[in-house]
């Protein structure tokens, strides 16, 4: 479990495969992930506990004249060992180590911040008073769609460590961000 | 004999406690964590019933030895020997489960 989530430690550049897959959205200001880092964690701590305690009903043997709820299972011991205690602690650990790049990946989004921190009609205000003719519009139009190419270029998977993280629900919002924007603009072309 | 103590503690030592899928296929969390439980919830039952066959085939060897007439120039087996025997076996047991935990973590 350790080697496909966090990958060989003597083959530190193969490539893992992706085991989790996690939308990245937009939740009001800012991209996140949803499953959370933290959800991801859970999760292979579940499971990792799950293993661990696969011998919970394996009973230690001379036994056989001890009542059975008080009998010790051989997990008793297992889980002491120096071994399985370092296999865990790393497991717990795995997606720590993919926080940052995460973040910086989420970060990216911010460029288009200015979707949702300004109001488009705000904008467009402004934009009349600097008494644009056409030509000005259409050029303001035409960025419009040269961003929202740019969008849509956003690859739609990206790698982070075991994760695959999924873009078309942050590349709809944004895409559908930029739309009301040139609706706004587009509508007062003609007055 | 031996199939039921050595065979057994071999195929339980390679027990595989998790559920990975080896293609390329990604998994929800919950879908995941239900995978292994479901998986492990199997072989831990599986583990149980091997372990308690593999004990009572360490006494069913004891018993043999035992119940052997031996020639009255050779020494009875003492109860330390037999202790060491079942000893022995008790700890291969908790070996094959250790290396059957650690591998699937790993």
């Amino acid at each position: 479990m350790k080697e496909r989530i966090c990958g060989r430690r003597n083959l530190p550049k193969q490539v893992l495969k992706p085991f989790f897959e996690v939308d990245v959205r937009l939740d009001g200001s800012q991209s996140v992930l949803k499953p959370s880092l933290q959800e991801v964690q859970d999760a292979i701590n579940k499971a990792a506990s799950h293993v661990l305690k696969s011998t919970k009903k394996v009973q230690l043997w001379f036994q056989k004249d001890v009542p059975e709820e008080e009998k010790e299972p051989f997990y008793n011991w297992i889980a002491k060992d120096k071994e399985i205690v370092k296999v865990i602690l790393l497991l717990t650990g795995s997606i720590q180590g993919t926080k940052n790049s995460v973040s910086k990946f989420l970060e990216g989004f911010s460029t288009y911040s200015w979707l949702w921190t300004k109001k488009p009609e705000d904008d467009l205000k402004r934009f009349r008073q600097t008494e644009p003719d056409l030509d000005d519009f259409e050029e303001k139009l035409k960025d419009f769609d040269l961003k929202n190419g740019q969008i849509e270029e956003i690859q739609s998977t990206h790698q982070i460590g075991a994760l695959s993280l999924k873009t078309i629900g942050v590349k709809e919002a944004l895409s559908n961000y930029l739309f009301q924007w040139k609706l706004v603009f587009s509508k007062d072309i003609h007055k | 004999m031996e199939n039921r103590i050595e065979n057994n503690l071999k195929a339980l030592s390679k027990t595989v406690l998790v559920n990975l899928p080896t293609d390329s296929a990604t998994y929800t969390l919950d879908d995941f964590v239900e995978m292994q439980s479901v998986w492990i919830e199997d072989e831990s039952k599986k583990l149980k019933s091997k372990n308690y066959e593999v004990e009572q085939a360490v006494e069913d060897l004891i018993q043999t030895i035992c119940s052997y007439t031996l020639d009255q120039h050779v020494e009875a087996i003492s109860a330390e020997e037999i202790q060491k025997l079942s000893k022995y076996y008790s700890w291969s047991m908790y070996q094959a489960l250790l290396h059957a935990t650690k591998y699937s973590l790993n």
